[in-house]
């Protein structure tokens, strides 16, 4: 049986074995959330550095279940204090997703299309905004990217209840819209059919 | 016809009027109270629309880790050599906070620092709730109020037939119980003070609860003592009455009461 105070060395192994073997998968699922490689790569290093210092209470799965916490975590606190950044105005990264999505110039529509645009747009957001509270907050966690499982353990619902919610959305949505000359074009978040 | 960027671009308008209605994301505290079940219906309702309004906050918390690394070519994928490079840089990091080659000695008195800190901590803690509690209990009693129930005691052995207790409502935070000195006339001048106390008759032997202390005798002869409910739970209670004098003090009369459960 492995005791728990080990010596300095015994544990600089187990934790480098740690390192090799997870730091990938934790800068991996850092980049998941379109960090720059700098950013992903400075949130893990402090997620392995937190780690080490409570690396003796923890073995086996317990390691990486921990890790991956104390991630989840680091990456919270980072949105947080992004975004308070954000809306200080202290800061403009120009490598910033977000931000770089917003410059992404769009092909110019013409005065027209711009005002249709602007009604279709009008249109769904009333439609969206008028489902009730569990229906619109399925449905825009789905249009988010996010699957059943996901928004079931975001809402704190069974999964169940995801798929009675989002039926009834589609459903409140569909009659709203129907007059929409064309139909609907669902987005690939949100497929028309039950996946 | 609503196109797929239509919904691309109403939800970054509701995520944005969101953002701006509800403010910064939680925090890591308020998530973990959130997902336990522990906030209150309010707060969970706006944790709750927090992470509707930001979705990559909802997804960093239920998404699984991948499960494979990357593959060479992937954006993210990390050669040997940058491994390497991380790994030595987090040595850098991890030996610069001295944590890994702290002595055993300095290791011994952080930590006992730290169970110090610990119990002032917790001392401190119980000092500002006590005094909480107080100054919460000393604004209570300067303000007046209101007893659900005047309850009447008539002393044991003169409630005609019926023999029994008086029982006072399940209802009111407060009772005014009302003590009327009926004695034997010759009784009647002996005692310039009297007392009351409240027994606990239900425990064996009988418990005293409390004791006022000693009362001048007044023209109309009754007291009345305002008690808080919290004080008697469900059971049987007797008020008992002594005259004082100089001497010592007599036992006059008790009147026994029952509070039933809510």
């Amino acid at each position: 049986m492995t005791t728990i105070h080990n010596s300095d060395s015994e544990r600089d192994e187990r934790f480098e074995t740690m390192f090799r073997t997870h730091y990938p998968r934790v800068y991996r699922f850092l980049r998941g959330y379109r960090l720059s490689r700098e950013e992903a790569n400075d949130l893990a290093q402090e997620a392995f550095t937190r780690f080490y210092g409570k690396i003796d209470q923890y073995r086996g799965e317990a390691e990486w279940g921990f890790l991956q916490t104390i991630t989840r975590n680091l990456l919270i606190n980072w949105w947080r204090d992004r975004s308070a950044a954000k809306r200080s105005g202290k800061t403009v990264e120009i490598d910033d997703a977000d931000v770089r999505l917003a410059l992404t110039a769009r092909e110019e529509p013409d005065y027209v299309e711009r005002e249709q645009e602007a009604l279709r747009s009008k249109r769904l957001h009333a439609a969206i905004t008028e489902l009730p509270e569990g229906q619109r907050q399925c449905i825009r966690l789905q249009l988010a990217g996010l699957k059943y499982d996901e928004i079931a353990k975001t809402l704190r619902i069974s999964i169940d209840a995801v798929k009675s919610r989002r039926r009834d959305a589609l459903k409140s949505l569909k009659a709203r819209l129907r007059k929409e000359p064309g139909g609907i074009e669902w987005p690939d978040a949100i497929p028309e059919e039950e996946s | 016809m609503i196109s797929k960027s239509d919904w691309d671009d109403v939800q970054q308008e509701m995520i944005a009027e969101d953002r701006q209605r509800l403010g910064d994301p939680p925090n890591v505290e308020e998530v973990k109270a959130y997902l336990r079940g522990e906030l209150s219906a309010e707060e969970e309702s706006r944790v709750r629309e927090l992470l509707v309004c930001y979705p990559d906050l909802a997804l960093a918390l239920t998404q699984e880790f991948p499960s494979q690394d990357a593959k060479p070519g992937d954006p993210d994928f990390l050669s040997e050599a940058e491994l390497d490079k991380q790994w030595a840089s987090l040595e850098n990091r991890i030996h610069r906070t001295g944590d890994p080659v702290e002595p055993r000695v300095l290791r011994f008195w952080h930590r006992t620092a730290a169970t110090l800190a610990a119990t002032l901590v917790l001392a401190f803690g119980g000092l500002l709730w006590l005094a909480q509690s107080r100054a919460r209990m000393a604004k209570e009693l300067a303000e007046p109020r209101v007893a659900s129930e005047e309850q009447l005691l008539l002393p044991d052995g003169q409630r005609g037939g019926s023999g029994g207790s008086a029982t006072l409502s399940a209802e009111g935070d407060f009772f005014l119980l009302v003590v009327p000195l009926i004695v034997p006339s010759n009784d009647a001048g002996r005692f310039a003070h009297d007392r009351l106390q409240i027994v606990d008759v239900s425990t064996n032997p009988p418990r005293s609860l409390w004791n006022s202390a000693a009362l001048p005798r007044r023209d109309h002869d009754t007291f009345a003592v305002l008690v808080p409910r919290a004080f008697l739970r469900p059971g049987k209670y007797q008020v008992v009455l002594y005259g004082i004098d100089g001497a010592g003090e007599e036992r006059l009369a008790s009147y026994s009461l029952r509070v039933p459960a809510r």
